[in-house]
């Protein structure tokens, strides 16, 4: 892709001008009219890449696409149009067993960990249905697989009889954590891991995903409307707004000298845990826009203050803008 | 105890219990708690440690019957109103004390427009509309009611033909969105629920709310729904409120950040018992109890090759077998064996600040 | 968390006891369990229907299992002596025409009509959840074709659909099941869908597909389990509808044949002394609504205590 920011080490996954567009059933569509099919675009043309044993942060609020983007990187929905490579090799066209064999290396941690796990299943079952779901294909006992990666990540041994509904909710995302690492995958896909825990379980998990990045050499997609957790948790981050991103570069520079307007106002409505310093209110007027009208140009523009006439007619592009990657059209 | 009869609102061991299958549940073990007027207090704390509990049985707007408030006594402006009757206490609720929840989505009636609902809160108010008629047939008398005060000629069945006529509210009700800062109230006003963006829509609650005049607004987590962007400017606006209309508000949430963005005074709960009551500087800069000790510094803030959170061990309690003595004594890194003990009650750590810790309140 | 001694609450009636280190052993949270018996209990009508069928149930066992050596008496033991003899001590319902216990018959009716009940319904589920959950998971065209075949099934009135497959296969308890099953399966396979719907939506399916996992393993092991409870909550409600149905197909010949003891049956063969001898229509009748309606409230308690909306203040 050009004017990619080079990455510190080797790439793991790019994805190029990724779409998911997902139509919009209307009742019975007029068959004198068939061009008013609508669709709502919730990632429209998303350009990012991952390097290996790297954590990249994906933030956005809610409409902005970024767990329809995680998803289809997981080909859990198969992509409108775009190309995702995994270790140089495009996978948006794998199907079937192929598909399968793929699924060792990305792996998944959902949000609400009461929902994520089966609860007819007991936690040992639920460890290991990945790896009994290549049987034939695994070198070491399952059983011995399981009871490390539980121990791993700081499950109670004699837990493995129990059902999900016996375990904390802290517990139970480490579950989800375990059952994710036990294929030994190269990337793991975290959509909100830690949105839906108690605010003193929090940073457990947060240093436990940490740990086993570091331990087990893992890259992170980690996705989160948080930007105090993407601070603690990403090497780089990137910016979604209404499905496109419009900011990418390390997380420091872009917490501490954001470019794009939107980050500018997202970085400062996040309320610090300090009554010394109070929210400089950079207030947004009007609302997320929707995905299945996006505006015109820079999806931004009606809630910019900087809008100019170009923001209105065409849509910036990812450009290289002092050492990262901005969609604006100005230059600072 | 004082009662100070500048203290709008004081809270003094209250003790509510739920019944919980077959377990009963003690959400609100001996709080205490008192509110200044024209101050905002948050009340923070994780799930399950009884904040919501708290709103609710101040409103008194418990489910009935699993919950029951067991003991303790609510002084309401010198009044303690736990001991208020039914009407009385529909009477105060909406006018004196007003409450807002989390999801303004399903607190709003999605087939009426914005303005019907303002427009309803005003009507009560001026007694045009009783907010609970009487007798066997109550829904057909408050229908009736509601069409006459609003010129509609037949009793029963709505003019479905004035579905598109567009309706003239008041001024009052436009005034009252334009002090939640909403830019175009004519236009807001005309529309549905859904129609509305949840800040939008919070901000309407809001308005509904304030309508009344309340002195104390309790609000329960009404950020927690909303972006971080819209979050920012409601906190805003409850600030404006506090100054503007003098009315207290009880912010409750989960997250430590907007307290501290939003509060005056800060009280801390755990559990079901009240553990921190202090201003908001000395809370975060002092503070007293391990638990807010702990919740503070397990804030993420720092990057990420900037060291290591740290956090705190263990789980929440299960409330229907909680640990005997303190119950944060399981995860607590001062613990001693007096914690296991004794249940602490709230000293004196410092002026105004609360804490229920001996074992740090003593050094 | 588990230092409680856990006891179905302080009324005599004690379904299960479990003790603290096992009641989390269950392959579901024990609170649905607790929850859903104490639904039942704290109404009246639906607790009413948990004895019926209980009843139901127990004396099917006992009954088919003993025979008629414990009945009163021989269900068709022909005693022209005592034809039509009103209820009394040594008769407890009375005789009917041919002198036959209408008691004892009632009673050796039970076996017969929960065979045939169990066996239309555990086929509708079978089969239902098979096509259900096949169409529901697939989606597409496998999905259409599926669902517009139950509605083919849906569009006929049930009744006269059994009616001309047992009247095509002649008459007998067995052909009845024949006729039957047919008219019960589609409701299942549609209810199936639904849940299959839902719980494909569910993030601990989508964890499962991120695994690698087959479709085959998800659906057997994943979606099923979870839809068993409201597919047995509304095949409860079912066997009553079952046994109804039968009976009238016996009320009208098709079902069964003389001299088995079968409450439709006995019906129609009583008919004629309704006003006269009128308990021995009356007898199996009751017996036909009593036990339609117990079951009939056992469901809808069931499905009123899976129903998190309606589950109320007790979950």
């Amino acid at each position: 892709m050009s004017g990619e920011v080079q990455l510190v080490t080797e790439q793991l996954l790019e994805a190029r001008n990724l779409k998911k567009h997902f139509p919009l059933r209307s009742g019975i569509s007029n068959p004198l009219r068939p061009r008013q099919r609508l669709q709502i675009r919730a990632v429209d043309g998303v350009s990012f890449a991952v390097g290996k044993k790297e954590s990249l942060g994906l933030v956005g609020e809610s409409g902005s696409g970024k767990t329809t983007l995680g998803r289809a990187v997981l080909m859990l929905e198969k992509p409108s149009s775009g190309q995702i490579l995994f270790n140089g090799v495009d996978i948006t066209v794998l199907r079937g067993e192929d598909l399968r064999q793929l699924r060792r290396k990305m792996q998944v941690v959902f949000q609400n960990p009461n929902s994520s796990l089966d609860p007819r299943q007991r936690m040992k079952d639920i460890i290991s249905e990945p790896l009994r779901a290549f049987k034939g294909s695994l070198t070491s006992s399952i059983e011995e697989t399981v009871s490390q990666v539980a121990a791993a990540v700081g499950l109670p041994e004699d837990g493995s009889m129990r059902f999900p509904h016996e375990f904390s909710g802290g517990q139970r995302q480490r579950i989800a954590i375990a059952r994710a690492l036990v294929l030994n995958p190269e990337l793991i896909v975290l959509d909100e891991p830690t949105s839906a825990l108690d605010a003193s379980v929090q940073a457990q998990i947060l240093n436990l995903l940490r740990r086993i990045q570091e331990q087990f050499g893992l890259s992170y997609l980690f996705i989160t409307h948080n930007v105090n957790v993407v601070k603690y948790m990403a090497d780089r981050i990137a910016v979604m707004y209404a499905g496109k991103l419009v900011e990418i570069g390390s997380t420091r520079e872009v917490l501490e000298q954001p470019l794009h307007h939107y980050t500018i106002a997202l970085i400062s409505s996040v309320p610090d845990p300090d009554p010394e310093t109070p929210l400089r209110n950079v207030s947004l007027k009007g609302e997320v826009p929707s995905a299945l009208n996006p505006p015109s140009g820079c999806r931004f523009h009606p809630r910019c203050e900087h809008a100019l006439d170009i923001c209105r007619t065409t849509e910036p592009q990812l450009r290289q803008i002092k050492g990262r990657l901005v969609a604006c059209h100005h230059d600072s | 105890m004082e009662r100070d009869s500048r203290k709008l609102l004081s809270v003094r061991h209250l003790e509510t219990r739920y019944r919980v299958a077959n377990h009963i549940v003690i959400a609100l073990n001996g709080v205490d708690l008192d509110v200044s007027r024209a101050k905002i207090v948050a009340i923070v704390g994780e799930s399950a440690c009884g904040k919501t509990t708290l709103g609710l049985s101040i409103i008194n707007l418990l489910p009935k019957p699993a919950a029951q408030i067991a003991g303790g006594e609510i002084l309401f402006e010198g009044t303690d109103i736990l001991s208020l009757d039914f009407d009385k206490m529909t009477k105060l609720r909406g006018t004196k004390i007003g409450m807002i929840f989390q999801d303004p989505m399903s607190s709003l009636d999605p087939v009426y427009t914005v303005g019907e609902q303002i427009t309803e809160a005003i009507d009560v108010r001026e007694g045009r509309m009783s907010p609970r008629p009487k007798g066997p047939f109550r829904r057909y008398e408050a229908m009736r009611d509601y069409r006459r005060s609003h010129g509609y000629s037949r009793l029963l069945g709505d003019g479905s033909s004035r579905i598109h006529e567009k309706r003239k509210y008041s001024e009052e009700a436009t005034d009252a969105l334009k002090r939640v800062q909403i830019a175009d109230p004519e236009r807001v006003l005309a529309k549905y629920p859904h129609e509305l963006s949840g800040g939008m829509a919070q901000r309407v609650m809001i308005a509904q709310a304030l309508i009344q005049k309340p002195s104390l607004l309790i609000a329960d987590e009404p950020t927690s729904a909303l972006d971080v962007t819209t979050q920012a400017e409601v906190l805003g606006l409850m600030r404006n409120l506090r100054d503007e209309i003098d009315s207290s508000i009880m912010f409750i949430t989960h997250d430590l950040a907007v307290a501290a963005q939003v509060a005056d005074r800060v009280a801390v709960m755990y559990a079901g018992e009240m553990v921190e009551i202090a201003t908001v500087k000395d809370i975060f800069r002092e503070p007293i109890h391990p638990y807010t000790e702990g919740l503070i510094r397990s804030f993420p803030r720092q990057y990420k090759d900037e060291g290591r959170l740290e956090a705190i061990s263990g789980d929440v309690p299960d409330l229907r077998s909680p640990p005997p003595g303190c119950k944060f004594h399981p995860r607590c890194k001062y613990v001693l064996e007096r914690c296991s003990k004794e249940p602490p009650k709230l000293l004196d750590a410092g002026p105004d600040h609360k804490a229920a810790c001996p074992v740090r309140c003593s050094s | 968390m588990f230092c409680t001694h856990f006891l179905i609450l302080e009324s005599p009636y004690r379904a299960i006891k479990l003790q603290s280190k096992n009641r989390h052993r269950l392959p579901f949270n024990t609170n649905e369990l607790e929850i859903t018996l104490r639904i039942l209990r704290s109404s009246p009508i639906a607790f009413a229907g948990l004895i019926i069928s209980l009843l139901f149930v127990v004396s099917t066992v006992v009954i088919g299992i003993g025979g008629s050596a414990i009945l009163p008496y021989d269900p068709e033991a022909i005693s022209p002596s005592s034809v039509l003899s009103p209820p009394s001590l040594i008769h407890l319902m009375g005789t009917d025409n041919l002198g036959r216990d209408v008691l004892s018959r009632v009673l050796a009716a039970i076996p017969i009509d929960a065979q045939v009940a169990f066996t239309v319904v555990a086929f509708a589920i079978a089969l239902g959840i098979v096509t259900g959950t096949t169409a529901g998971y697939l989606g597409g065209v496998v999905e259409e074709v599926t669902m517009r075949i139950t509605d083919i099934f849906l569009a006929f009135p049930g009744i006269i659909l059994a009616l001309a497959i047992a009247a095509a296969l002649g008459p007998s308890t067995w052909n009845s099941v024949l006729a039957l099953a047919p008219v019960w399966w589609p409701w299942y396979t549609r209810l199936a869908r639904g849940q299959t719907l839902s719980i494909k939506s569910q993030e601990y399916v989508q964890a499962s597909r991120a695994s690698g996992q087959r479709a085959r393993y998800i659906v057997l092991h994943h979606i099923v389990p979870n839809l068993m409870p409201v597919i047995l909550a509304y095949a409860t409600l079912d066997l009553g509808s079952v046994i109804l149905a039968f009976s009238v197909l016996s009320f009208l010949g098709l079902g069964a044949q003389p001299p088995t003891s079968e409450w439709g049956l006995m019906t129609v063969q009583s008919e004629q002394y309704l006003i006269n001898a009128s308990w021995a229509p009356l007898a199996p009748g009751l017996a036909i609504l009593i036990v339609a309606i117990g079951f009939s409230l056992l469901g809808d308690g069931l499905q009123r205590a899976l129903d998190p909306t309606t589950r109320g203040l007790f979950s």
